[in-house]
Formats: structure tokens, sequence, C-alpha cells
């Protein structure tokens, strides 16, 4: 069977063309081995000259079976050509031992090696070392430059260029197995090193590696937008924000301003702050680059497909760097994931070392658009962010802008929780007041839709939602299921309605009415169905006032006053699962699917495995009521909480060595392994008082103090707060020796904080906050809203961030 | 075990049991399309030379009973291990370019985790290593400008602390 015809081969051959083949062997077989010996006797660095003929290593495609033949691969290039394109038709006669072609070698490079001494198999170590010996003498019989050019003739063999010989996308596998550190090594071999070592998509691998956050849809859309028709636009869009950026923008972040087109509900243009090259400094290697203009920076897609390494190598060099957000790839220009990696590792290292700005809600400029009491409860998406206060309102803020968009009104007592949803689809706020009402709201106009009245006998004190149910808490020692959709007979969630009404739970409807939505004899069906927020389930269980909830799915974990968390089915109604441990009532719960993170007055933080109930971590050091925990950051390595001890604290679970720990090797019960432990890396303060301007003119400056520590000893250094504020003072710390003070693992005896002063209690306790990738945002007594960004105002942070 | 014959580039026929063969999924398809071919001729392995061939065959034959590879979605969110087996390790120390033919091969074959042992290997010939070293081990002329060079090491240096 020959290999003509035989589609399976095409695929051998498309990866190492016969053009390929002439390409790396020509130079070697036409020079020949004279030339080459006298080449190197001129010079006898026993580097190949630039240009030389041994500069290319020999195709290792033509050897045969057995390695360091002499004349192997300076044979004629044709013949081996050939013999490697068509397999060999005759007998072993292309093996060079049992080749003898008519006539005697004319020159050099046709001297063969006695075919005695080839058939000496190197399967046997004797003979083996015998030939072995042989050629050493031989070697050694030669003057010192002929051995020299012997040894450049071996370096081929023994040293090849895999990356630049092998198909890309196994040089691309290979490199994909490298640490940033060494691949960024590799990426100095050489300029073909550098293009496969800056491949986007082998950054992109590490990034996901780190069990960092990646917004897929976000990175979609930006490398969509740069390609074909999205290219005029850019450009209008790198002027756009050239011009908002130098002359409006003023804020902490350095977001660009999007107050115009957010205000009026236009939605800001998703390339808004791409084009941030123009920050950066020029681009490396402009010798080899006409200057960046427009085609450079936004280069058009088309680039011929690498299918051949050496047409690579011969093109001009790519500026990939990692200074900028975009990059040209091997195929088509692309986020740079080399840029996004290194700012997302710095933006990791800001949160470990406490390197922020912090800024407040209402800009201090716009002091009254503020809430007139405490804020309860806020919650945020990508734009917005929602506050609930004492004051009865619900205010609605632009993140970008810091600015009120909205105010609802309707509730008549304190807007303890609420969640909200902005996305077109859903579009609706639902929130819940000590005036034992719910009210649902639409998002994007405010106005009122429904109001549950007496939802519960006493104040709502959590509640959550997903597409299908509202599941709220109370007072009252009750949880609740509502259903979000119009139910119809045969659901079973139909069925679980009915019985509420049968129990006289549902306030909506009267058992009285309970023909209507039962099976009649003779009707086929109820004549009924029942409205969107029927009452489905009661929960009832908790001996106490339930604080908290967390709805995933259809399994709801509630936390209460009881000290107890129970895990609720709510196909069923019924409760699966009882979590204790804690000493006192618990204030705050997280859940997701697996893991539950709880919070209470025993002032501990514990994290519990959903299947075994084992309680698997304790995390000590808040010295008041733990009010408020989200879990999360990469691995969900990452706690932050809030209490009644006036402190934010940040936790990172760490290995033995102080690395994050990934979480994949967990003890009995997933509980942590031996080494790992929670460690507090930071505490936040939310400060009494921000002096207006500061956090935006000294943006910077302001970071480097607030690197130093919490945030009220900063305070002490900017300006004197007001009111005067010692009790909570962290224990006798300079900031000088705070880089010693946080590496150490958190031990309260030595961190204790001061008790608070009489009468200055509890001004400051913490009610509410919510993280992600960059920031922190925190609700209290105070009547502002606190943030903090770890970005720290560096400009690539924030532009990355985007991707996070 | 049924064997069969595989028919390398330079037409050496090399006896090898289906099982061990079908490790290639190359191979492994062919039979599929081809039927029974316990009988009959080679399967001709038109881009693999009898020295590469033995040493393929060699790997499948040690790996034969290897379970299934697990799908490697989870992977994609893993730190990549350049882990690699002791056997496997010894098996790859061979000189570059039975290395480099090895991994062709492999590709060629279909033979994943002998491709996936293959570039472990290459990788780890990186790692840990300067780029001046690193253009030793494979030969590479250096063309960047003594300035280039300069500009990207600045570049690099964020990520000197670990």
């Amino acid at each position: 069977m020959s290999s003509d015809g035989d589609p399976l081969s095409d695929r051998y051959t498309s990866i190492a063309s016969p053009d390929l083949d002439r390409q790396l062997v020509s130079p070697l077989s036409t020079t020949g081995f004279l030339s080459a010996a006298a080449a190197s006797t001129e010079s006898s660095n026993p580097r190949p000259e630039p240009g030389s003929s041994l500069k290319r290593p020999g195709s290792p495609l033509l050897r045969k079976a057995h390695s360091f033949r002499l004349d192997e691969g300076y044979g004629e290039g044709a013949e081996e050509s050939q013999s490697f394109q068509e397999g060999n038709c005759g007998s072993q006669d292309t093996e060079g031992h049992d080749y003898n072609p008519p006539g005697t070698p004319s020159s050099a490079s046709e001297v063969r090696v006695p075919r005695w001494m080839m058939e000496l198999n190197d399967d046997c170590a004797l003979l083996t070392r015998f030939r072995t010996e042989l050629a050493y003498k031989l070697v050694r019989s030669l003057p010192t430059s002929a051995i020299a050019s012997i040894v450049e003739r071996l370096i081929p063999v023994l040293h090849l260029d895999f990356i630049t010989l092998l198909p890309s996308e196994l040089s691309l596998q290979i490199l994909s197995y490298l640490p940033p550190k060494s691949l960024l090594n590799a990426s100095l071999a050489s300029r073909t090193w550098r293009k496969f070592a800056m491949e986007p998509r082998l950054w992109k691998g590490l990034y996901r590696g780190e069990g960092w956050s990646l917004n897929d849809e976000e990175a979609f859309e930006f490398e969509r937008e740069m390609r074909g028709e999205g290219k005029r636009k850019l450009q209008q869009d790198a002027e756009n924000f050239m011009r908002t950026r130098f002359n409006g923008c003023s804020n902490a972040s350095g977001a660009p301003s999007v107050d115009a087109t957010a205000t009026t509900g236009n939605e800001t243009h998703p390339m808004q702050n791409f084009p941030n090259q123009q920050h950066t400094p020029p681009a490396p290697f402009s010798s080899n680059h006409a200057t960046p203009d427009e085609e450079d920076m936004y280069p058009s897609p088309f680039v011929p497909h690498r299918a051949n390494p050496v047409l690579l190598a011969a093109s001009s060099v790519d500026p990939a760097n990692v200074t900028s957000i975009t990059t040209y790839g091997l195929t088509h220009p692309r986020i740079n994931w080399a840029f996004v990696f290194r700012n997302r590792r710095k933006l990791e290292e800001n949160w470990r070392t406490n390197k922020y700005v912090s800024f407040q809600m209402p800009d201090p400029a716009f002091a009254h658009e503020g809430h007139s009491e405490c804020i309860y409860t806020i919650q945020h998406s990508a734009k917005y962010l929602l506050s609930g206060s004492r004051d009865r309102s619900i205010k609605i803020w632009n993140i970008h802008t810091r600015r009120l968009v909205r105010s609802l009104a309707g509730h008549e007592g304190s807007v303890l929780c609420l969640q909200f949803d902005d996305s077109p689809q859903e579009d609706v706020i639902f929130s819940g007041s000590s005036d034992t009402n719910v009210i649902v709201w639409r998002f994007s106009t405010g106005e009122r839709l429904r109001t549950i009245t007496k939802a519960h006998s006493e104040s709502v004190l959590n509640l959550r939602f997903n597409g299908k149910y509202v599941v709220t808490c109370s007072k009252d020692k009750c949880v609740k299921v509502w259903s979000r959709n119009q139910l119809q007979f045969g659901e079973p969630e139909y069925q679980s309605a009915v019985r509420q009404i049968q129990l006289g739970h549902n306030r909506l409807i009267d058992p009285s009415q309970l023909p209507h939505y039962i099976q009649m004899a003779g009707h086929s069906r109820p004549t009924k169905d029942l409205p969107p927020l029927t009452l489905i389930h009661t929960l009832i269980g908790h001996n106490a006032a339930v604080n908290a909830i967390q709805l995933n799915g259809e399994e709801v974990v509630s936390a209460s006053g009881d000290r107890l968390i129970k895990l609720w089915d709510l196909k069923t109604g019924y409760c699966e699962k009882t979590y204790l441990g804690h000493k006192k009532g618990i204030a705050c719960i997280q859940y997701d699917g697996v893991k539950i993170v709880s919070g209470s007055s025993d002032k501990t933080i514990r994290v519990w495995d959903k299947a075994s109930q084992a309680e698997i971590a304790k995390l000590d050091g808040h010295s008041g009521l733990v009010r408020t925990v989200q879990a999360g950051g990469p691995w969900n390595g990452r706690i932050v909480s809030g209490g009644y001890d006036e402190t934010i604290r940040i936790w990172r679970r760490e290995d033995e060595n102080g690395d994050l720990d990934d979480g994949m090797n967990p003890g009995i019960f997933g509980s942590l392994r031996d080494g790992v432990t929670w460690r507090t890396t930071g505490i936040l303060r939310h400060v009494n008082e921000i002096p207006p301007g500061r956090y935006n003119s000294q943006g910077l400056a302001h970071a480097s103090v607030a690197a130093t520590i919490v945030g009220d000893q900063h305070q002490h250094l900017h300006a004197p707060p007001h009111p005067p504020a010692p009790h909570f003072n962290v224990a006798p710390i300079p900031p000088a020796n705070v880089q010693q003070f946080l590496p150490q693992p958190w031990n309260p005896q030595n961190h204790n904080l001061a008790p608070p002063a009489p009468g200055l209690q509890n001004q400051n306790k913490v009610f509410k906050l919510q993280f992600d990738a960059r920031f922190v945002w925190c609700c209290s007594q105070d009547m502002r809203i606190v943030g903090w960004d770890f970005a720290a105002n560096d400009p690539d942070i924030i532009e990355a961030s985007r991707f996070f | 075990m049924a064997p069969m014959k595989l028919l390398s580039s330079d037409n050496v026929e090399i006896e090898v049991e289906k099982e061990v063969a079908e490790r290639s999924v190359l191979i492994k398809n062919m039979l599929e399309d081809v039927g029974d071919t316990t009988v009959g001729a080679p399967i001709p392995i038109p881009n693999v030379n009898e020295g590469v061939l033995r040493k393929v065959i060699e790997w499948c034959e040690h790996h034969r009973n290897d379970p299934p590879q697990p799908a490697d979605e989870d992977s994609d969110s893993r730190k990549k291990s350049t882990d690699i087996e002791e056997w496997d390790q010894k098996f790859m120390q061979v000189d570059q370019e039975m290395l480099f033919e090895i991994i062709l091969a492999a590709n060629y074959l279909d033979i994943k985790p002998l491709l996936d042992v293959g570039c472990k290997t290459v990788a780890n010939m990186i790692k840990g290593k300067s780029p001046e070293e690193i253009r030793k081990t494979f030969n590479i002329q250096n063309d960047f400008t003594p300035e280039e060079e300069d500009q990207i090491r600045r570049e690099n240096e964020w990520a000197e602390d670990r």
C-alpha cells in the first residue's frame, strides 16, 4: 500500500510541508561539508555566525532511524525531499549504509562511511561503544578547527528549536505548561519565541489557572468590536474617550465619566475606555515598526493564518508586550491577556497588602443627595448601587458618577432588605421593611408594581429572589416562599399554594375562596389560576427571629437568633438539614450550593460543608457581632465580613507557605487541611468623615498611606477626624511597622481593639457589605455608603478590570 | 491478542497487537473504517520511520491498560502541572531529535497522552531557565537588538517576585 491517495497522510504533510523542508534543507545540502569546514576555519567561534549555512538546524523530519550518522542530512536535497514525500518504494536502498549510487563520490560531501561499520548495530551496547571510541579517535586526529566544525554540525542534532520547528498548535501546547515567569523568560529567547510566548490564549489560560473571575461576555464583546465593522466606531470612541478623560475625569477610580449618557438612560458604549495605549510609553521596537498609527493600533483582521513557522520568523516583530490591553496576537487583534494577567495580579497583591483608595456616596459635593438616617442594606451591579435606609427610602446610585439616580418612597418603616436585577429581562427591585410589607418596583422607572402588605406579622428582615421564587424571612420566626410567576393547576407549586390557603397562611385569599382552586367533581380543572406572588410555603421551625436567608436554586438556607442554620428544600417545603455550632444567634449567611458561611453574635464566622453538615472552619477576630459576610474571590479564598465592632475584615485562605490555598485538597468532610488557615489580611473601617476632595486630588498619596494600615489611622495622618475618634484605635502599631504586622497570622491577643469609649459606643456598626474583584462597598450606622477601590488609582488595573 | 502489522515510512513491517496499536486514535479509526485487518496488508504509517515507530509502540505497550483520560474541561481552570510519571520520564530521556519526532508522531497518530508527555518534557526543558539558557538549550539565535532586549527585560520585571 502506498501513501499516495491516502487522505490521512494529508494531515501530516500539512504539518511538515515539503516546502518547509526545502527551505530548511537547501542551504545545508548545497553548501556541503567542505565549505562549511572552510567557513569555520576562518572563525574559530564555535557558535554559527548569523547567516551562515549552519544557522538553521537540519530538518529532523529527514532523519532516519539511527541518530548521529555522519553523512546524514547532507546528501542531495532533491533525493531527500523526494524520499520524504513519496515514501520508499524500493527495499532499504535509501538507508545510507545500503545505498550504493552508481559512480564514485566526487566531492567530500558524498563521503560515505564504510558499510561494515554502519552495520554494527547500535542495539548492541558493546559495538556502540566500539563505534563511539572509533569516532572519537577519528575526531581527535583532526585539527581543532575541523573539530569545531563537527561540533557545530552536531548542534542542530543535539539542540533543536522546538518552538520554531513544531506546528504552531504544538508549540503553544508546550508553552501552555509554563508558569508566568518562565513564559516571560521564553519570550526573550528570540522574536519568534516572543510571538508565541505572548500569545493571548496562553495568558488567558494562566489567568484562569489562578482561579480569577473572568467576564467572558465582556471579553467576547470587546473582541467582536475590535474586529471588522467595529473599527470605525473604535476610532470615534477613542477620540471621545480622550476628550472625557482629559477634560472631566475627576472621580477617584479614574473611570471615564459616564453621567451624561447614563442618566439619560443610554447604554454606555462598552468601548468607552478602550484605547489606553495612548497613555503607555511608545511601543518598543519602533525601529521595526512604522510609527504607531491607527493601522498599528487597530490592525485589520487580515493576517495570514500561521501554518509555516519560517514565514512567521521572517515577518517583523510584533511589539507584543504587557503594557497595552490589545495585541496583534498570532492570528488577529486580540485582548492582550498578558496585560490583563499582569494587572489582575497587581490587583490581588493590593488586596493582600491593603492598597486601596476609599470614597463615599454621596459625593461630598452633593451631600444633599444622601440618606438622612443610617443605611441597613446595599446591593450593587456593574453600574448601579441601591441602598435602603432607616429614612424609609431606597436610593439608586450610579456607581461610576457616584450620583443619585432616583429615590424610591413607599415603605412606612425602615427599609431592611432589598434585592434588584437591572437586566432588561428582569428590571425589578424587591424590598422588605420593618412595616412588614414587601414592595416590588420596576427598576428602570421606579414605579411601584406590587405591594405584599403584611407579608409577615413582624419586620421583614431579609429577602432573596430568583426566576422562580421570592423568599422572605422575618422577626416572626417564619420563612415564606412566594411564587414569582402565575401558577396553573397541575404545577406542584399550585398544590402547595392551595395548602397555604387551607391553612389560612395566605392573607390575600380567604379560605372561603377555596372551591375556585380545588378540582371539583364534574369539572376538568379549577376555574382560577393563582396570580404571581402567591404564597407557596411557610417554613416553620426556627424558635427565634430569622435574620438572614440565602436562596440557591431550589434550596434556601436560613439563619436565626436560635443559633441554628437550616437548609430547606423548596420543592417540598421540608427542612432537610440543620447546622449547629454557633454559640449565639446568627446574623448573616451565604450559601453557594456546596458551602455555607455564617456570621454570628458569638463574634465568629463559620464555614460549613453543606452535605456532611460539618463545621469546616471557624474565623475568630471580630470583637462584636458579625452582621454581614461574603465569601468569594479566587478559589473562594476570600471572605469579607463586617460587624458591630465597626470593622470590616478581609480574610484570606492560606496554605502553610502563606500562599493562597486553592481549596483543591480538602481534609476530612471538606475541612481545611493541615496548615491551611483563614488569616485576616486587612481591616477596613467605615471612616467617620472623609474630607471633601481628598480622595480625588490626592488619590495616590492617599493610597500609599492607606497601604500602611486601616482607615482611621490614615485619617489621623491626613486630617483630624471629627469628632475625635480614639475609640477604635488599633493597638499601638506605628504605621512604619505595619509591613511586619500584616504578614503575621492574626492573633487577637496582640491586636485587640480597644473597647469603645462610653458614650461613643456603637457609632458605626457595619450593617451590610458587598465585594467584587475590585471594590468593597459598605453601609453602616453612618448615613453614607463607603467604598474601597483596590485598583488604588492604577490606570492599567482600572483598564483591565473590565474583564475581571 | 490479535496481531497486526504497521508499515513504517522506510518500509519496515512491525508486528504489533491490535490493542496496543489502538492507543493511536488514527489507527483505531482506520481499523474501524477498514474493518478487520488482522489478516492482510500492513497499515502504512507513511510519516513515521521505523526507529520512531518502534519507540512509540514501546510507549503504547507500557500504557496499553491506561484508563481513558478524563475530559479536559476541568484542567482548563487549573494550574497546569508538568509532572511526568517516572516511567515516562525515563522513556523521554532521548536526544532532542528523537523527542521532536516522538512529538510529531504522537500528534500525527493522535495519541494524546503521549503528545502531552512529549510537550511537558519540552516545557520542563524551558522551565526555570534564563533566556540565555533557553537559547543554548534550543540553539536559538538571539535576534533582538540590545535595546529591545533591555526594554523587554524591564517589561518583564513585574513577574520577578514570584
